[in-house]
């Protein structure tokens, strides 16, 4: 993270004002909130928020890499099954897209959405393998380029946060495939009572297909990663209302999850929240 | 029961072979194990002289709560007694039952055969029709029996593997689901495997309307080969059974549907019902039409009248050779290039011929209109602008190659490439050449300035991208050609390979988002509108593709390649084939709205303005269709 440090010292250098520096930057701005709520004895969540810039002729400044895992499974299980898939994930990312973001070849030419598909691939199989009995929700997203590269299993959520609140996942749960066959309404899947059913979880069966999409970074929007410990429990309107009242994504990050547990914490609790800035 | 019985220490392991329960039933083998059961052959030795095989089916009752252990064994022990009731010859019966320790065992007869999910699996085909049907008719009478029982008994888990084919080829339920009983309750986030179970089920409903559902559902997996359970519930529509196997009859597929309905009322009324339906389907069943009024909302196979040839055209105009390339609408005129050398000129409402200009070599791009200038690239290695009103040269450019790629106007330029391996710009006024690029295979894609750059597609397989000074920025390389020529949206780059994939990537960076494979060369360029990115390829197919997701949203077969590059207009797409068809589909659909027959193959695109679209075909003419 050094090229953080760089860059805020010079800008804090009193001697040179900071009207004269142009600042333009690309640079990440995340917050995270992580608590285990106010009923459950364990937190089963996982999360990882991995930022990286760099300044010179570089195909691309800056490349960040966010994931939140919700684990299941009987006594530790669930807690480590989330650990499990989502480290094995960011690690396979991080070892083909970050050694491609600094400079070096890729060993095969690999696109993103098969990077980002052999490394859920790869989780599948740790917690199938290590952890049987197991399973885990993933939700990462990979952003470069004004791009942000999404993956998900399970119904832990992204979401744009800026003027509206957009969901950008689609939860591979039950209570969905109702609604999307027009069972049930959204607002009876608010109170369905097997809001809980996933119909597929990382770590459960060879060859899980996981979803893919690119969509161009919303400018002047936040990014927004969380497990049902936060969306199952606040509505669109609740998140977004306290999202613009924080500038600061970690200080929005914390008031989300606070929320959440003066609304009775019923689960874990996980949010992240990216911010780009100086992007052009 | 001790571990010393067990294969394993541990107290979830199945019972060692040899091992003798109540002195009476010995272990053979083990037949099969289910997460917390085992079932598995062992012999009677209560008659010593003759081998009796009986099935033990072995349920461990996890509980570590005596209270909810003892009510699980009472259950058990009330199910087995009612089982022991049964009659009927699809049954197993049921020989005796017993506790030991945390272990509740059942003993029934053995049934000799193979579950039908192994049978599905041990083939390589479709299962024949008529004998699903005859499997499904004898279990409607054994699930009928069995709702008609006093008390009544739901079957609730009726799937292929619990269900056999005995060696004299009959059907026999073999799995009571006695097992749920000691199933623990299950909090916080799970997973639903079920598969074959209907909704109400969902919310812990079960009646004789719910084993209808699930014989719907095994039904369906064994005539379409595809597993429910690692489908998304309730996705049958989007599975259609005859889209998948052929040989089904209309009827039986509408009986399955029907049988899968969301709604229990919406389904067969009882078994009896069902039964008598897929008794038609059997062997020397009678063909008999069945209630298709009645059938479940959404399968409807209406076919929208008369597709074909209901398009007349508004005017023809006859050319001297093949037209390859794309016709562009302009100012009260319509131009298009032909290989007869010519650049023809025509008045759009009639067809009627204005002017026409004559290059050396044939032309086979789409021209480009600078001012009152047109642009087009010749096989006589030459740009060449006209002018619109005259029809008379205003400059050409020399490359050093056939020219096959269509002009590009940004900035005050033309780009274009050649087979000259070079991207060339050139000053649109006066036809100066601005400067150059060399690259590593002829350029025959059409450049695609957007910002300050340029993306272009080469025969070598690369695609570049050039600044506006000709400086590379990117390159990418697919194993093949690139023909296609580039669209940009949402800051993705969309280009078909001779390697038959499609391409999305980065459009800042060139590398690589997603590629989406096809079964032959993609030539054709894509096209993109709500989301969609439309193309055609060599296997003879257009695909509509969703463009952030890369999952294909369908895709229609025409009886040729499909080297053309589509037109997206109106939430309409047009493209043509070497069948010779001109398509008219659905953006979002990929339905089929009508097709237009010409005398030779369409390689060329199609441009269209409100009243009509036009395009060539290899018959020598181009058509102005109305839409």
């Amino acid at each position: 993270m050094a090229p953080i440090t760089r860059i805020r010292s010079r800008r804090s250098t009193k001697s040179a004002p900071p009207a004269e520096l142009p600042n333009d930057i690309p640079m990440f701005r995340s917050g995270i909130a992580y608590d285990v709520g106010r009923v459950r004895q364990s937190n089963e969540d996982c999360l990882i928020a991995i930022t990286s810039l760099q300044q010179g002729d570089a195909v691309s400044p800056y490349y960040g890499l966010f994931v939140v895992a919700d684990g299941m499974g009987g006594h530790d299980l669930g807690e480590k099954a989330s650990l499990l898939a989502a480290q094995t994930f960011a690690r396979e990312v991080v070892a083909k897209f970050g050694t491609q973001f600094l400079g070096g070849v890729a060993e095969n030419s690999e696109s993103i959405q098969e990077v980002l598909e052999s490394a859920m691939s790869l989780a599948n199989q740790a917690v199938m393998l290590n952890l049987p009995g197991s399973g885990t929700t993933l939700t990462a997203a990979l952003i470069f380029s004004k791009q942000v590269f999404l993956t998900h299993i399970g119904d832990s959520r992204a979401y744009f946060v800026g003027k509206e609140i957009r969901q950008i996942t689609h939860d591979h749960s039950l209570v969905q495939r109702l609604v999307d066959q027009g069972h049930i309404s959204t607002e009876e899947a608010g109170r369905f009572a097997q809001r809980n059913v996933l119909l597929k979880a990382v770590g459960q069966v060879e060859g899980i297909e996981t979803d893919f999409l690119t969509v161009p970074w919303e400018h002047g929007s936040r990014l927004l990663l969380c497990s049902d410990g936060l969306w199952g429990v606040l509505s669109d309107s609740e998140i977004l209302r306290i999202s613009k009242n924080y500038p600061s994504p970690q200080d929005a990050a914390v008031a989300l999850a606070r929320q959440a547990n003066t609304m009775g914490g019923p689960d874990n609790i996980s949010v992240v929240i990216v911010e780009m800035t100086g992007e052009k | 029961m001790t571990n010393s019985l067990r294969q394993h220490t541990g107290g979830t392991a199945s019972l060692v072979v040899g091992t003798t329960l109540e002195n009476r039933y010995m272990v053979i083998r083990v037949i099969g194990s289910g997460g917390m059961s085992w079932v598995y052959q062992a012999r009677d030795m209560r008659f010593p002289s003759v081998t009796r095989l009986v099935a033990v089916k072995e349920m461990l009752n996890p509980s570590k709560d005596a209270a909810i252990r003892a009510t699980a064994v009472q259950s058990f022990e009330r199910e087995a007694n009612l089982l022991a009731t049964l009659n009927h010859p699809a049954i197993p019966r049921i020989y005796d039952y017993f506790t030991i320790g945390e272990r509740s065992f059942l003993c029934m007869e053995f049934v000799n055969g193979k579950d039908l999910e192994a049978i599905l699996t041990e083939s390589s085909d479709f299962l024949p029709v008529t004998k699903v049907a005859h499997w499904g008719a004898d279990l409607c009478s054994v699930i009928h029996y069995l709702h008609n029982h006093q008390p009544p008994v739901i079957f609730r888990d009726i799937k292929p593997s619990n269900i056999m084919s005995d060696e004299h080829e009959n059907i026999r339920l073999v799995d009571f689901g006695i097992a749920k009983l000691f199933e623990p309750d299950r909090k916080g986030t799970m997973i639903g495997t079920e598969g074959y179970s209907p909704p109400e089920q969902y919310r812990g409903e079960a009646g004789p309307l719910s084993d209808v559902y699930a014989l719907g559902a095994t039904l369906h997996h064994l005539l379409s080969r595809r597993d429910p359970r690692i489908e998304p519930p309730f996705s049958w529509h989007d599975r259609p059974l005859r889209g998948i196997n052929p040989a089904v009859p209309e009827g039986l597929d509408q009986a399955v549907m029907k049988a899968l309905a969301y709604e229990p009322t919406q389904r067969f009324p009882d078994m009896k019902t069902f039964g008598a339906v897929l008794a038609q389907f059997e062997e020397g069943g009678r063909p008999v039409v069945i209630q298709s009024a009645e059938a479940s909302p959404g399968i409807s196979a209406v076919v929208p009248s008369g597709p074909e040839n209901a398009i007349k055209p508004k005017w023809v105009f006859a050319c001297e050779d093949e037209i390859r390339g794309t016709p562009v609408i302009t100012k009260g005129m319509i131009l298009a290039g032909a290989y007869d050398n010519n650049l023809y000129a025509l008045k759009p409402s009639s067809g009627e011929f204005i002017w026409k200009y004559a290059a050396e070599g044939g032309l086979t791009g789409r021209p480009a209109i600078v001012e009152d200038m047109i642009v087009v690239g010749s096989e006589d290695k030459r740009v060449h602008a006209v002018s619109l009103t005259t029809g008379k040269v205003v400059w050409t450019y020399f490359t050093e190659g056939p020219v096959r790629s269509s002009p590009a106007l940004a900035e005050g330029h033309v780009f274009i490439g050649s087979d000259d391996s070079k991207l060339h710009a050139i000053n649109a006024l006066y036809g100066r050449g601005a400067w150059k690029t060399e690259v590593d295979g002829p350029v025959r894609s059409t450049p695609l300035p957007s910002g300050d750059r340029i993306y272009f597609g080469c025969e070598s397989g690369d695609v570049y991208a050039v600044d506006l000074r000709g400086d590379l920025k990117w390159k990418f390389h697919a194993k093949r050609p690139v023909t296609s020529s580039p669209c940009e949206a949402n800051g993705l780059l969309y280009f078909g390979s001779v390697d038959n994939l499609l391409y999305a990537t980065d459009i800042k960076s060139g590398w690589a988002v997603w590629r989406f494979r096809t079964n032959h060369a993609i030539i054709s360029s894509p096209a993109i509108a709500q989301g969609i990115i439309v193309f055609g390829s060599a296997d003879g197919r257009i695909y509509g593709v969703d463009a952030n997701s890369s999952k294909e949203k369908w895709h229609f077969e025409t009886e040729g390649q499909v080297t053309g590059n589509p037109l997206i207009f109106q939430g309409l797409v047009f493209c043509g084939s070497v069948d010779k068809n001109l398509y008219c589909l659905e953006l979002l659909t990929g339905k089929l709205r009508w097709k237009f027959e010409t005398g030779g193959p369409i390689t060329g695109g199609i441009t269209a303005n409100e009243d009509m679209i036009v395009f060539g075909s290899t018959d020598h003419k181009l058509y102005a269709l109305p839409w």
